[in-house]
């Protein structure tokens, strides 16, 4: 068998969450050499964004499951990129969101995330997941907190320290 | 539903080659650890080699071809990589090959590789000629280049630093 999984599509009111197409790399690209992207490894050059842009559809190719790319129904640009993360070194799998300029303070993080997260306890069995937060991410916090996650532990990612928040269940345990 | 997509696979008499998969990632990312990897932007940390990693696998579904996983027949043990990489600066596809420890050097394996990758893309994709940028310090991938029939086209600085181009033709056809 040699067979690569790829992002299933699911709508919400704003949004459609799907997997990636080439003409996303520029709204990538401009979140990673952005300030926005301080909190999630950058800024970063095109060459690294590239990287993370491909690494976003192969994490599907190598663990069946990832990040969506979010693109807002009426608008039809990409407005971030929500879903699951299982680097190598990662604890465990984790939720984790990336909200691009012009498309913060309406709610659709939480949105996209609520879907996400669904999605992900009921298809790919990764329920009560956590998300890896800079303390100093307060926008992050308050989005954890909004979505019911509670803060776990202190702990470490990539050599710099980070908090756990460990979401609610969404599947009867 | 998850979407999925039928990735080609081509075995050759000692390998088989397929699409990079979770149980490549511990010696891809010995590799890109090790000084081995000088000419492919290491060494590098276990984050950054494991998103280099999985970019490789993603730039399959983008594009639709990409670098095979090499495996020993024997084993199903990942020696290496070899296809096309396609990173959005680079003007085409670049047929690249590595593998992963030294102790799979020496046996032709990188050569029995790429020549099937090669016919893959002359045959199934069409392809008229496939490039590679070969680092001018890098004795070991040029002696490979010229094995497999490719000729020296020119110096290839806009693209890669440091690196001149070769270019492979289908047998029989081209150069």
């Amino acid at each position: 068998m040699n067979i690569a999984p790829h992002a299933p599509t699911i709508e919400t009111r704003d949004l459609i969450l799907r997997g990636y197409r080439e003409g996303d790399f520029e709204a990538i690209a401009a979140f990673g050499a952005s300030e926005r992207a301080r909190f999630v490894g950058g800024p970063q050059d095109r060459w690294d964004s590239w990287r993370a842009f491909m690494a976003g559809i192969g994490h599907w190719t190598l663990r069946g499951y990832g990040m969506w790319v979010v693109e807002h129904r009426e608008a039809g640009h990409v407005a971030g990129r929500v879903g699951m993360i299982y680097n190598d070194g990662w604890h465990e799998p984790e939720l984790g969101w990336h909200i691009y300029d012009g498309f913060e303070g309406q709610g659709f993080a939480y949105q996209a995330c609520i879907a996400a997260r669904a999605y992900s306890a009921r298809h790919f069995g990764l329920d009560a997941v956590i998300s890896y937060i800079d303390p100093e991410n307060t926008r992050s916090v308050a989005l954890a907190q909004r979505l019911g996650a509670t803060f776990e532990s202190e702990s470490e990612v990539l050599g710099k320290p980070c908090h756990i928040y460990r979401h609610p269940h969404e599947v009867r345990p | 539903m998850t979407r999925t997509l039928d990735l080609p696979q081509l075995e050759t008499e000692r390998l088989i080659l397929r699409a990079p998969g979770v149980a490549d990632t511990a010696p891809m990312l010995g590799f890109l650890a090790s000084e081995r990897a000088e000419f492919y932007g290491g060494p590098m940390n276990a984050y950054d080699g494991w998103h280099k990693f999985s970019a490789y696998a993603g730039q399959w579904l983008l594009r639709g071809y990409g670098m095979f996983s090499v495996a020993l027949k024997t084993t199903d043990q990942c020696i290496g990589m070899a296809g096309p990489f396609h990173p959005d600066h680079f003007h085409e596809p670049e047929m690249s090959w590595l593998l992963t420890d030294a102790e799979f050097e020496g046996k032709g394996y990188a050569a029995e590789a790429c020549l099937a990758v090669l016919d893959h893309l002359f045959t199934s994709h069409g392809w008229s000629s496939v490039v590679s940028y070969i680092d001018r310090a890098n004795t070991a991938s040029r002696k490979l280049a010229e094995r497999l029939g490719a000729c020296h086209e020119a110096r290839a600085e806009d693209v890669v630093p440091n690196c001149d181009s070769y270019r492979h033709f289908p047998a029989g056809g081209g150069a």
